[in-house]
């Protein structure tokens, strides 16, 4: 097997927890599950801190800051987002003796566009590296999803342990499971209409509690039928516990959207803003591939529940009423979802995979000179 | 030095010491994922075609090369034919002219590059006149400009139009961007 001995992920923290989220979780599976040794080179080591308190000690957190001497290059260098590897990074790889792969991880989008630009080998024009974007995606030709090998049976198990639930809930001041509420747990960015959301849940014909984890200010408030949990910052370990406890959830982001996939229970998605509205462009193309095996009215409500939880100044008129009447129905949806991701190879498998075919053609071509 | 943003069909750049032709330049971009550019092209020493991907701001070393005004001519089996003022004919392949295609009529003006001699590739106007042979009818009320839909060109390739746009009518598109330019009266 042409497997990598090392492999080095370059992270650059722009903002929140997404991008160091989705690079810890890649060295992390590298490292223990296809136990390679693993550098997560990562400019502002702080942002791990805060979702991974004690970092699996089988990865190598390196700073990477100006000082950063990079000796010698990996088989395997993954650039995260297009974070731009530095010169003396470039001239190291460049100047290896045999070239390492060099994969530029991207964004998770369900865009066509996407799967013909995933593992598209490109020559780098100045210094004759070849260098591949690498696109996570939902479909079996793209470059997968994040998820441990175990994923699926952590979480089997603690759905259908309500001890183990009610456990983990005493840890963060939670209520106990009650099948007469409806659970959500709450991510999300600043621009999200919750003020929108908890004022039409307030008059919901069943308790309604929300788990909204916050930087700060602890507590619980009621309003109406509506209790609102203010709970810590949870860890990238422990938001999976939440997700899963919960009847449904509202994320964030690109890994608490992918995990909340795995929750296998309903979800709503918060994408991150970017001009011109091409984030809505994205969300509505995974909408397209999410919504297109479920029956039309369920797909009208989540598709309606999307579009207002993304834009300002959209007029709610009983969306979130109707979300909460149909999460049962959802509730299978999400399943269904959640076992068609896990019936494909998961990302890093991929990786692996595209990391030996292209040794091997390389090896071949080699032979043939 | 150019972007890859700023790279377009008919373009000659060196990647790692090799001179390549841009044969087709396509920019996507999407929510945070960087813009990329995706390339068809041809190695101009081996003739091979490959595709690529690269970031919009990626630098190329582009090299200058000889053009020629021509017009195009006709179609002979698998080659298109162009001509110069001096009636020096001209064939190139349709992977060559891909871009082109879409436009391609009769005696239409064009710029064909050359490398070390030979052809390689052809450059449509920036603007250029076209009818539209089919679209949806308009709908009333709509002058807005802001409603797009589909309109097809004689060569059967489809653009967006203003809702107002109707069947017969002569529109000016630009080539670089393939888009709508304004109604020619």
């Amino acid at each position: 097997m042409n497997f990598p001995r090392c492999v080095d992920i370059f992270c650059r923290v722009i903002d929140n927890f997404g991008d160091v989220g989705v690079c810890w979780r890649l060295a992390r599976q590298l490292a223990v599950e296809d136990e390679l040794a693993v550098r997560l080179f990562i400019d502002d080591p702080s942002s791990l801190t805060k979702i991974v308190p004690i970092p699996d000690p089988s990865v190598n957190v390196v700073v990477w800051d100006n000082a950063l001497v990079y000796g010698e290059a990996a088989d395997l260098v993954i650039e995260a987002f297009a974070c731009d590897l530095p010169e003396q990074v470039l001239s190291v790889m460049k100047n290896r003796s045999i070239p390492p792969i060099w994969i530029d991880l991207e964004y998770l989008t369900a865009e066509d566009w996407a799967l013909s630009c995933h593992a598209v080998p490109s020559l780098h024009p100045m210094m004759g590296v070849k260098k591949t974007l690498f696109f996570p995606g939902f479909d079996v030709t793209s470059g997968g999803l994040l998820r441990e090998h175990d994923l699926i049976e952590r979480r089997d198990l603690f759905q259908n342990d309500i001890v183990a639930q009610n456990k983990w809930r005493k840890c963060y001041n939670l209520p106990e499971f009650d099948s007469n509420c409806i659970d959500l747990s709450l991510f999300c960015y600043k621009s999200a209409p919750i003020e929108q959301i908890f004022d039409e849940l307030l008059t919901y014909t069943c308790p309604v509690r929300v788990f909204h984890p916050v930087v700060s200010g602890f507590g619980v408030k009621k309003r109406g039928s509506l209790m609102i949990y203010r709970i810590p910052f949870v860890s990238q370990d422990q938001y999976d516990y939440l997700l899963w406890t919960c009847t449904a959830n509202f994320v964030r982001g690109e890994d608490s959207f992918v995990r909340a996939q795995m929750a296998g229970r309903p979800m709503i998605w918060n994408i991150y803003v970017q001009e011109k509205g091409t984030h809505l462009v994205k969300m509505r193309a995974f909408l397209d591939l999410y919504l297109a095996s479920f029956p039309l009215p369920l797909r009208e409500v989540l598709a309606q529940s999307f579009e207002l939880w993304n834009q300002e100044d959209q007029i709610c008129e009983g969306v979130w009423k109707k979300f909460l009447d149909h999460l049962p129905k959802l509730d299978r949806q999400a399943q269904i979802w959640s076992d068609r991701l896990c019936c494909q190879s998961p990302l890093t498998v991929r990786l692996l995979e595209f990391y030996q075919n292209t040794k091997n053609n390389v090896l071949i071509k080699k032979d043939k000179l | 030095m150019k972007t890859a943003q700023e790279l377009k069909p008919g373009n000659v750049v060196v990647i790692d010491s090799t001179p390549i032709v841009i044969q087709k330049a396509e920019l996507n971009k999407s929510g945070r994922n960087a813009a990329v550019m995706k390339f068809k092209f041809r190695n101009l020493l081996t003739g091979g075609n490959s595709e690529a991907v690269y970031k919009t701001d990626e630098k190329f070393e582009d090299i200058i090369l000889e053009t020629k005004q021509v017009s195009y001519s006709y179609e002979a089996g698998d080659m298109y034919v162009f001509m110069d003022e001096e009636y020096n004919q001209y064939e190139l392949s349709k992977d060559d002219i891909e871009e082109v295609l879409k436009y391609l009529e009769e005696q239409m003006p064009c710029e064909v590059t050359f490398y070390e001699g030979k052809p390689i590739s052809v450059t449509a106007p920036v603007k250029l006149v076209r009818e539209v042979v089919y679209t949806e009818p308009a709908v009333r009320g709509d002058t807005s400009g802001k409603v797009m839909k589909p309109a097809r060109l004689p060569s059967g390739y489809e653009i967006l139009v203003p809702a107002f746009v109707e069947i017969g009518e002569k529109i000016e598109i630009d080539t670089r961007t393939d888009e709508y330019v304004s109604r020619v009266k």
